[in-house]
C-alpha cells in the first residue's frame, strides 16, 4: 500500500500506519503458510516412493493370488500418485508394440483386453505443458488423457501409465523426477510378478517330485507283483530238475519244462524292458525344437489324433478353439503329444455317452491355459495314488501306458517349455487337466480363430 | 482421546443404522466389501457415498443385487471417511445403512438444477415444506459441477436461497454438501432413490423424533484488513476497493494466484466476510469464506466458489491455516463430546471440504483422521469429502467453504 503521505489528520496517518502493518505481517504470514504447506507436499511426494514400495510388496504374501495383482498394485498406484486414471500394459509378443491393457483403473473409457499399437515404445516418458516434444505415437491413446507418465521393460514387455486430466489443483505437472515413480512402481509389480511364477514353479516342483515318487513305488509294486511268480516258476523248475533227475528225460517233459523256462525269460526280459523305458523317459532330456505354432491347428490335430479312440469309447470329444488368434512357441510335435495324452487319459477314463473336451484361452495373468475336462468318468484320472485291485492284476507292460505314465510324459514336456501341468479330479465324478504357458511363451496374433 | 461410555447419558443398542467403509479398485467388490460389513440386514434406506471412479451404474446395480428395491439416495464423493479409515483417491464407498422405520428419512428430488438453482430449490422446499416437521433435520445432497468445460458449479448459495424461500416461512435444521467425483472438480453426481442423476439434488427430510447437533469446523484466519466489493458480478469479484480485485490479492500477498494457469482453483487464500461486530475479537465461526475458483489475469477478476457476497461486502483476504484448522477440529469433537445429550446420537455425519485433504492442503495430519480419533467409537460415523458445505449459521443456513461439519443424529425420546 502507498504510504498515504498527504493525509494531515494524525488519527487517520496512525490508522493508515497500523493498517500497513497488519497487512505486510498477514501477507508474511499467509506466505508462510503457504511455504510449510508447500514444504509438507514436497515431502509427502518424497515419501510416495516409500509408501509405494512397502505397499506393493504386501502383494508378494502367499494368499495374493497372482491374477490381482496387477489390479492391486494400480490401486496403490492411484492412492499414493493421485491420478485420475492408471493402466498397466503386455506387449505380445514382446518387442511387437502391440500392447494389452491388462488392468485399468479411472474410467470407463479404458477396457481391459483393448490393444494399442505403440510402435516405438520409449522406456521413460511424460507430458507436461511445459514440455513441448511430442509423445511416440499411441502412447496417449492408452488413458486418454493429456498428462501421462509412463515407463516400460523392453525384456519383460510391461508397461505402466498413470495420467491426468488436468495439471491444476491436486493433480501436480508431471516431470522428469518422477522417473522414480513410476519406474518403481512398475519393477515392484514386476519383482512380485517373478516370484509369485516362482512361488508356483516351487510348488510345481514339490508336487512332481512327490507324484514321481508315488509313480516309482507303485511300478516297483507292480513290478514285485509280476517278478515274484516268475521267478517262483523258475526256482520251482529248477528244484524239481534238481530233486528228480529222470524227469527230464522224455520229450514231453524236456518240451514243458524249456517252454516255462522260456515263458518266464521271456517275462522277465519285458520286466526288464519296461524298467529301462520308464527311467529312460524319466531321466532323457527333451530335446525341443521351439518355434511359433498357431495353437489352434495344434488342438485341431489333436482332435484328428484322437477322433477314432473316441469313437470307439462311445465318448464325445469337441475342441473349443480360443477367441483371440494364439501363437505358442514350443517344440510342436511333444507339445502335441502332451495334450494328446491328457485327451487320451480322459477318453480312456470316460464313461460312454460322456463329453471330453479340449479347450484353450488366455488367463487373466497373460498365460495361456489349454484345458482338458471330462464331464463323467468311470474312475478319476489324476488321482496319483496306491494302484487299485485291476492295476495290479495287469501286467508291467500294461502299466506302462496307463494314465500315470501318460501324465509323467506330458508333464515332462510341459515342464521343459516352463510351463504347469495342473490336473484336478472332482469327486462328483469327471475331471481336468490344464496346461499353463507362461506370458512370454505365447502371443496374440492379429485376426480372430 | 475418545470420550468413556457417558454414565448420564442413556445407552440405546444401536439397531437405528449401520455404516461401513471400504475400498476397492473393483466396484463389485468394494460393495461386497461394504455389505460384508454392514452384516445380514434388511435395510429401509440405504445413503450412499461413492468414489468417482467408480462407474455410478455399476455401483447401483451391485447394491440393488444385494439389497433389492431399498431406496438409494447419496452419490459421488471425492473420498470417502468411515469405519476409522479415509480415503480420497476415488475408489472409497460408505455407506449408512437405515433399520429403524423411525429414524428414516423422506426422500424428495428435484432434477431442474440446471435451468436455475434458484428455481429448483425452491420448488424442492416447497415439495417438502407441507410434510416437513418445524425444525426438522434435512440433509441436502447435489451434484457440485455443472459443467466442466468451461468450469461452472451449481452454486449451493443460490439453491439455498431458493430453499429458504419456498419454505414459506417454516423453519428447518439445513445440513448438506456439494458431490464432487474426485479432489479436482470433474464432475459429480446424484444417487436420487432411483437411479443416477446429474443436476440433481436430494433432499431427506428426518422425522420430528430426530434431532441435530452440528458443530463447524473452520481453519482460516483474517491476514488483511477489511476491502470492499465495489465491483462484483455474480461469482465474480472484478474489484476490491475500486481496484482490481487479482491485482490488490496478489499486491497484498505479494504471491501470484494460481500454479498453472488461471482455472486453477487457489488455495493459497480465501476472502471471508465477517459476521457480526466487525472488530470483535477473532471468532472462527463468524466468518463466511469463500474459495477462489479461479483468477482472470485479463480482466483482473477472481471467481468465487459462491456467488453470495455483493456490491459493499467488506471482505478480508484469509489465510489457511493447517494448524488453526487441526486446532478447530480438536475444539470442535472436544465441544462434542462435552455436550453429552441424554440420549446418545445413533449416527455422526462429517460432511469435509475436499480442499482439507492433506494431499491437498499440506497439513502434516488428516484432519478427518484427528476427528475419528478423538469422537465416541460407539456413535457410527460416516464423512465424505465434499465440493461445498451447507450447515446452520445463526438462525439460517448457509453453504461454507473449507469447512468440516460434523452433525450428530439424535432420536429422542417420546
Amino acid at each position: 500500500m502507498s504510504s498515504q503521505a498527504g493525509i494531515g489528520n494524525p488519527y487517520e496517518r496512525e490508522l493508515q500506519y497500523y493498517r500497513n502493518e497488519c497487512n505486510d505481517l498477514g501477507a508474511r504470514l499467509l506466505r508462510l503458510q503457504e511455504e510449510q504447506s508447500q514444504a509438507f507436499l514436497e515431502a509427502r511426494r518424497s515419501r510416495t516412493v516409500a509408501r509405494l514400495v512397502r505397499e506393493a510388496y504386501r502383494f508378494a504374501e502367499p494368499n495374493q493370488a497372482m491374477h490381482d495383482i496387477g489390479g492391486a498394485l494400480l490401486q496403490v498406484v492411484v492412492e499414493t500418485a493421485l491420478c485420475d486414471r492408471a493402466a498397466l500394459l503386455r506387449e505380445e509378443p514382446p518387442g511387437s508394440g502391440r500392447f494389452l491393457v491388462a488392468h485399468a483403473i479411472g474410467g470407463t473409457s479404458i477396457e481391459a483386453d483393448e490393444v494399442i499399437m505403440i510402435p516405438n515404445p520409449p522406456g521413460f516418458f511424460f507430458t507436461s505443458s511445459l514440455r513441448l516434444d511430442r509423445p511416440p505415437a499411441g502412447l496417449l491413446d492408452v488413458l486418454r488423457l493429456p498428462f501421462i507418465l509412463w515407463a516400460y521393460d523392453r525384456s519383460s514387455g510391461h508397461a505402466l501409465v498413470i495420467g491426468n486430466r488436468s495439471e491444476g489443483n491436486v493433480s501436480r505437472p508431471f516431470e522428469s523426477g518422477d522417473q522414480e515413480l513410476i519406474e518403481t512402481a512398475l519393477f515392484v509389480y514386476l519383482d512380485v510378478l517373478y516370484r509369485k511364477h516362482a512361488e508356483g514353479q516351487l510348488r510345481q516342483a514339490k508336487q512332481s517330485a512327490e507324484e514321481a515318487n508315488v509313480i516309482q513305488a507303485r511300478f516297483l509294486e507292480t513290478l514285485s507283483h509280476r517278478l515274484r511268480p516268475t521267478v517262483e516258476r523258475i526256482v520251482t523248475l529248477v528244484q524239481a530238475m534238481a530233486c528228480q533227475p529222470g524227469m527230464a528225460s522224455g520229450p514231453e517233459q524236456i518240451e514243458a519244462a524249456t517252454q516255462q523256462l522260456t515263458e518266464s525269460s521271456h517275462e522277465l526280459a519285458a520286466l526288464a524292458n519296461d524298467a529301462l523305458r520308464l527311467a529312460t523317459t524319466r531321466e532323457q532330456s527333451l530335446l525341443l525344437d521351439v518355434q511359433w505354432i498357431d495353437l489352434a491347428d495344434t488342438m485341431r490335430r489333436v482332435l484328428r489324433s484322437s477322433y477314432l479312440a473316441s469313437v470307439k469309447g462311445g465318448v464325445e470329444l469337441s475342441v473349443s478353439l480360443p477367441k483371440r488368434s494364439v501363437s505358442i512357441c514350443v517344440d510342436r510335435d511333444s507339445m502335441h503329444r502332451a495334450i494328446q495324452a491328457l485327451v487320451g487319459v480322459s477318453l480312456a477314463r470316460a464313461l460312454p455317452s460322456s463329453a471330453v473336451k479340449l479347450s484353450a484361452g488366455r488367463r487373466g495373468d497373460g498365460a495361456v491355459e489349454i484345458l482338458v475336462s471330462c464331464s463323467v468318468e468311470g474312475a478319476p484320472a489324476y488321482t496319483p495314488g496306491i494302484p487299485t485291485s485291476d492295476d495290479a492284476d495287469r501286467t508291467v507292460s500294461q502299466q506302462a501306458g496307463t494314465s500315470a505314465d501318460r501324465l509323467a510324459v506330458a508333464r515332462r514336456i510341459v515342464e521343459a517349455h516352463e510351463g504347469v501341468l495342473i490336473t484336478e479330479s472332482r469327486l462328483s465324478g469327471g475331471s481336468q487337466a490344464r496346461i499353463i504357458l507362461p506370458v512370454h511363451m505365447t502371443r496374440d496374433d492379429t485376426g480372430f480363430a | 482421546m475418545p470420550s468413556s461410555p457417558a454414565t448420564d447419558q442413556t445407552e440405546v443398542p444401536n439397531n437405528s443404522v449401520h455404516v461401513a467403509y471400504a475400498i476397492h479398485y473393483d466396484t463389485a467388490t468394494v460393495v461386497e466389501r461394504c455389505c460384508t460389513l454392514l452384516g445380514q440386514i434388511q435395510p429401509v434406506l440405504l445413503l450412499v457415498f461413492c468414489g468417482g471412479k467408480h462407474d455410478p451404474a455399476a455401483a447401483l446395480a451391485a447394491l440393488r443385487a444385494v439389497y433389492g428395491a431399498t431406496p438409494l439416495v447419496g452419490g459421488s464423493a471425492a473420498g470417502a471417511i468411515g469405519c476409522g479409515e479415509l480415503g480420497y483417491s476415488g475408489m472409497e464407498l460408505g455407506i449408512v445403512a437405515f433399520l429403524a422405520s423411525d429414524v428414516v428419512p423422506r426422500i424428495h428430488v428435484t432434477h431442474n438444477l440446471l435451468a436455475g438453482e434458484a428455481q429448483a430449490g425452491e420448488a424442492l422446499a416447497r415439495d417438502l415444506a407441507g410434510q416437513a416437521a418445524d425444525d426438522a433435520v434435512v440433509l441436502l445432497f447435489f451434484d457440485s459441477v455443472a459443467s466442466t468445460v468451461p468450469l461452472r458449479l451449481h452454486y449451493a448459495s443460490a439453491i439455498v436461497e431458493g430453499f429458504h424461500a419456498g419454505l414459506g416461512g417454516k423453519t428447518v435444521n439445513l445440513i448438506g454438501g456439494g458431490l464432487l467425483t474426485d479432489l479436482n472438480l470433474s464432475d459429480g453426481w446424484v444417487f436420487d432413490g432411483e437411479g443416477v442423476s446429474k443436476h440433481a439434488a436430494v433432499a431427506l427430510v428426518f422425522p420430528p423424533n430426530v434431532r441435530a447437533e452440528t458443530v463447524v469446523m473452520h481453519g482460516c484466519r483474517p491476514v488483511s484488513s477489511f476491502m470492499e466489493i465495489t465491483r462484483i458480478d455474480g461469482a465474480v469479484v472484478h474489484e476490491l476497493d475500486g481496484e482490481a480485485a487479482l491485482t490488490v490479492i496478489e499486491r497484498m500477498l505479494g504471491l501470484r494466484l494460481g500454479s498453472t494457469d488461471g482455472s486453477d482453483l487457489s488455495l493459497v487464500a480465501t476472502l471471508g466476510e465477517k459476521h457480526g461486530d466487525p472488530f470483535a475479537p477473532y471468532d472462527e465461526n463468524a466468518y463466511v469464506n469463500r474459495l477462489i475458483l479461479g483468477a482472470d489475469r485479463a480482466s483482473g477478476s477472481i471467481t468465487l466458489f459462491e456467488p453470495d457476497f455483493r456490491r459493499g461486502t467488506r471482505v478480508q483476504i484469509m489465510a489457511r491455516d493447517n494448524a488453526l484448522m487441526l486446532d478447530s477440529v480438536r475444539h470442535g469433537t472436544a465441544a462434542v463430546r462435552a455436550r453429552r445429550p441424554a440420549v446418545k446420537p445413533f449416527l455422526s455425519l462429517y460432511i469435509d471440504c475436499a480442499g482439507r485433504a492433506s494431499a491437498r492442503s499440506g497439513a502434516p495430519l488428516e484432519e478427518a483422521g484427528l476427528l475419528m480419533q478423538d469422537l465416541d467409537p460407539s456413535v457410527p460415523l460416516l464423512g465424505f469429502y465434499s465440493g461445498v458445505e451447507i450447515a446452520p449459521f445463526g438462525s439460517y443456513s448457509r453453504p461454507l467453504d473449507w469447512t468440516g461439519v460434523l452433525t450428530s443424529l439424535t432420536r429422542v425420546p417420546a
